[in-house]
């Protein structure tokens, strides 16, 4: 468990999606706050990046008011049924992420940590079954291999 | 334009990111541990934000240059009509209200039979709506009227019976005016009901003062009202009741060329203490009716004959022209030909203080008070083998074009207490160019057709309004066009006719496809400073087609 020592020095961002953790898979609730104590979350390092990469991931191009060139086609695409198998998934994952990576890196600076920076995305399987794709990818920060600093909760 | 925004869309994305990018560095100042460079905080709260920073920002924009003269002045649809009432406040001038149009409906029914119109009975015609303020009621005899709202039958030609209701329209705006003739029809039917239509040209119908056109008052606001200089006079009669709605004045005064009157001496020059006032008191003349007892003045080979009327100076101060001359009980468009148009100077005194104006022609007093009529005119209806020269009478039905309130004017002008001591003031209507303008809208395969009767509406709006310049550009014809087009839609073959009915009483053509321009004729008092451009929307013509454009 992270605790507070661990954020020394760095920046963090709020939590968008309440329920992450280490290990196996997680059902992830997207919330500023969380219902139960009214506490919100912060985060950083790697964690801040991987969110950054699922806003991206999973916002429409085009859908935020005076954010344009926000987000990725994939949920477009998604929206619009063009998945009919694996195939479909991956072209469609892999013209999103070129979009992904050129919005992460045009927000980051050479000030930036490096745990915080777009290196890669390895897409390592998806699972295609009627109306249900799961999607398992490695991200990787400029960094390398990096300690992960999970979120912490605060008052909001 | 509203100071208040009240959607994000009249923002601009660089309004915006410049409030998110402010609105970040401040929280990031503020406490540096949050990263507000990118992600949730960036992207989501400083979004917003950013978004309500440029909402008050652009706000406080707006509400600045509303508040200020200059800004309002280079772009009047900044600012929102309190603002720039109150603006307008300061120089003491008031936006004039819009007002309806009102006249008489003629209802024509198929018998002698007494017939009440209800109070708010509803007409319409001409794609508007008016309304009766009080219930009228025709009666068959003038013995049987019981009340100041009862009127009687009139007997016409085809038999059938007429009687005039008035009416006023339910929308204020120009476009509730009527011309004489329209079709009006009731929206409830009554018993005996044959036909409706417009009796008289509507008038009154005025758009709302807009900011361009209050501004335009401010100098009259703040100007000392006399008799003076020209802008103190123009802003002394738009103080008075009956012109805050004038549309233009011209004042021709000492060294000016159009000026005639200061020359009545025995030296060949001008001495000056002479002032021709033009006034513009409605933008489309008012067609009045008249009806007048004519004198058989000429039996003609044919059996007919013709008839003259007479118009003093009071009946139609400063009129124009006479329209249309019918029996009272015609119910055909036309008129007989007007055969004898002969004007005169009645230079009687007034109720006044026995001030006139020194008026030695005709030509200078032309559509001024003083002006009186001759009209004479062949009948071609009335038989006159029985009938007496110089002693027959009958009654005609006389329409009459003029400006309103030209003999009020100049009453006004000749107060002993306005009048400026020096010398005297001629209130006129200003020389008369009527036009009629006739182009084609050339529209892409597949295009609705546009609204002509609005496109008519707005160019004569256009027209009417132009002030004294004497020059009107096709070019700004045609802008008012395309704002009623679409897509690649054009207009071509624009064509302008105007007449000029000058002060002694001949005509000149104008006509031109480009530029129509008033004559330089100082001598005549022809001048783009006296001459009026002057277009009703009946006399625009539009004709449509669609290009015939081969795919590519």
């Amino acid at each position: 468990m992270s605790t507070v020592v661990d954020y020394v020095g760095r920046t963090v961002d709020v939590v968008a999606y309440q329920g992450s953790g280490f290990g196996g898979e997680r059902q992830l609730t997207q919330s500023l706050g969380r219902a139960e104590d009214g506490r919100g979350m912060i985060i950083t390092g790697i964690v801040k990046l991987g969110q950054r990469f699922i806003l991206e991931l999973l916002t429409e191009q085009g859908s935020m008011q005076f954010l344009p060139t926000r987000g990725c086609t994939f949920m477009t695409e998604a929206r619009l049924g063009y998945f009919r198998n694996q195939v479909d998934v991956l072209a469609a994952l892999s013209r999103a992420l070129i979009g992904i990576k050129r919005n992460l890196k045009s927000e980051e600076s050479n000030s930036d940590p490096d745990d915080e920076r777009y290196g890669s995305v390895v897409v390592d399987s998806i699972e295609y079954v009627a109306g249900e794709v799961k999607l398992f990818l490695s991200l990787t920060s400029r960094a390398g291999a990096v300690t992960v600093v999970l979120p912490i909760s605060v008052s909001i | 334009m509203s100071i208040a925004i009240t959607d994000f869309n009249d923002l601009t994305p660089l309004q915006v990111a410049q409030e998110q990018a402010v609105l970040s560095t401040m929280m990031v100042e503020s406490n540096p541990v949050l990263d507000f460079k990118r992600g949730v905080l960036h992207d989501y709260l400083a979004l917003y934000g950013g978004m309500q920073g440029a909402k008050n920002v652009e706000e406080m924009a707006r509400l600045q240059r509303s508040q200020s003269l200059n800004a309002v002045v280079a772009d009047p649809t900044l600012a929102d009509n309190d603002t720039v009432d109150n603006i307008a406040s300061n120089f003491l001038v008031e936006r004039d209200a819009g007002t309806k149009a009102s006249g008489e409906v003629t209802i024509v029914i198929d018998s002698l039979v007494s017939v009440t119109v209800a109070n708010a009975a509803t007409f319409e015609g001409s794609g508007q709506q008016f309304v009766t303020e009080h219930s009228v009621t025709a009666r068959t005899s003038s013995a049987l009227l019981a009340s100041d709202t009862d009127v009687v039958l009139v007997a016409r030609d085809d038999d059938t019976y007429g009687f005039n209701v008035p009416v006023v329209a339910v929308v204020e705006g120009i476009a509730s005016r009527l011309t004489a003739g329209t079709q009006v029809v009731p929206s409830t039917a009554f018993t005996h009901y044959l036909s409706s239509f417009a009796a008289e040209d509507f008038i009154g119908g005025i758009d709302e003062e807009t900011n361009e056109e209050l501004i335009q008052q401010f100098q009259f606001g703040i100007s000392a009202k006399a008799l003076s200089g020209r802008i103190h006079m123009s802003a002394s009669l738009r103080e008075q009741d009956l012109f805050t709605d004038l549309i233009a004045d011209s004042i021709i005064g000492f060294g000016d060329p159009e000026m005639i009157r200061d020359q009545h001496t025995i030296w060949p020059s001008s001495l000056g203490g002479r002032v021709d006032w033009y006034v513009r008191t409605q933008d489309i003349p008012r067609t009045a009716i008249h009806t007048k007892t004519a004198t058989l003045i000429e039996k003609t080979s044919d059996g007919f004959g013709v008839w003259q009327i007479s118009f003093t100076r009071d009946e139609a101060p400063g009129f124009y022209d006479v329209t249309r001359i019918a029996l009272p009980s015609s119910v055909v468009a036309g008129g007989y030909e007007i055969t004898e148009d002969t004007r005169s100077l009645d230079m009687t005194e007034l109720d006044n203080d026995g001030f006139l104006p020194d008026v030695e022609t005709i030509a200078e007093g032309a559509y001024s008070r003083f002006q009186a009529a001759v009209i004479k005119f062949k009948d071609t209806d009335t038989e006159t083998d029985s009938l007496t020269i110089n002693v027959s009478t009958a009654d005609y039905s006389a329409s009459v074009r003029a400006m309103t309130n030209i003999a009020d004017a100049q009453d006004y002008a000749s107060a002993r207490s306005v009048r400026n001591t020096a010398g005297d003031a001629l209130v006129r209507a200003p020389v008369p160019c009527s036009l009629s303008i006739s182009f084609t809208i050339e529209l892409e395969p597949g295009q609705t057709t546009p609204d002509t009767a609005a496109i008519a509406i707005d160019l004569a709006y256009l027209v009417n309004r132009i002030d004294f310049t004497g020059r009107l550009p096709a070019s700004a014809l045609s802008d008012v066009v395309h704002n009623h087009l679409e897509g690649n839609a054009a207009t071509t073959a624009i064509d302008m006719l105007g007449q000029i009915r000058k002060p002694d009483g001949t005509f000149t053509l104008l006509h031109s496809v480009e530029l129509l321009e008033v004559p330089d004729e100082p001598e005549n008092m022809v001048t783009s400073r006296t001459v009026a451009f002057i277009l009703d929307p009946n006399d625009v013509a539009i004709s449509i087609t669609t290009a015939d454009i081969a795919e590519v």
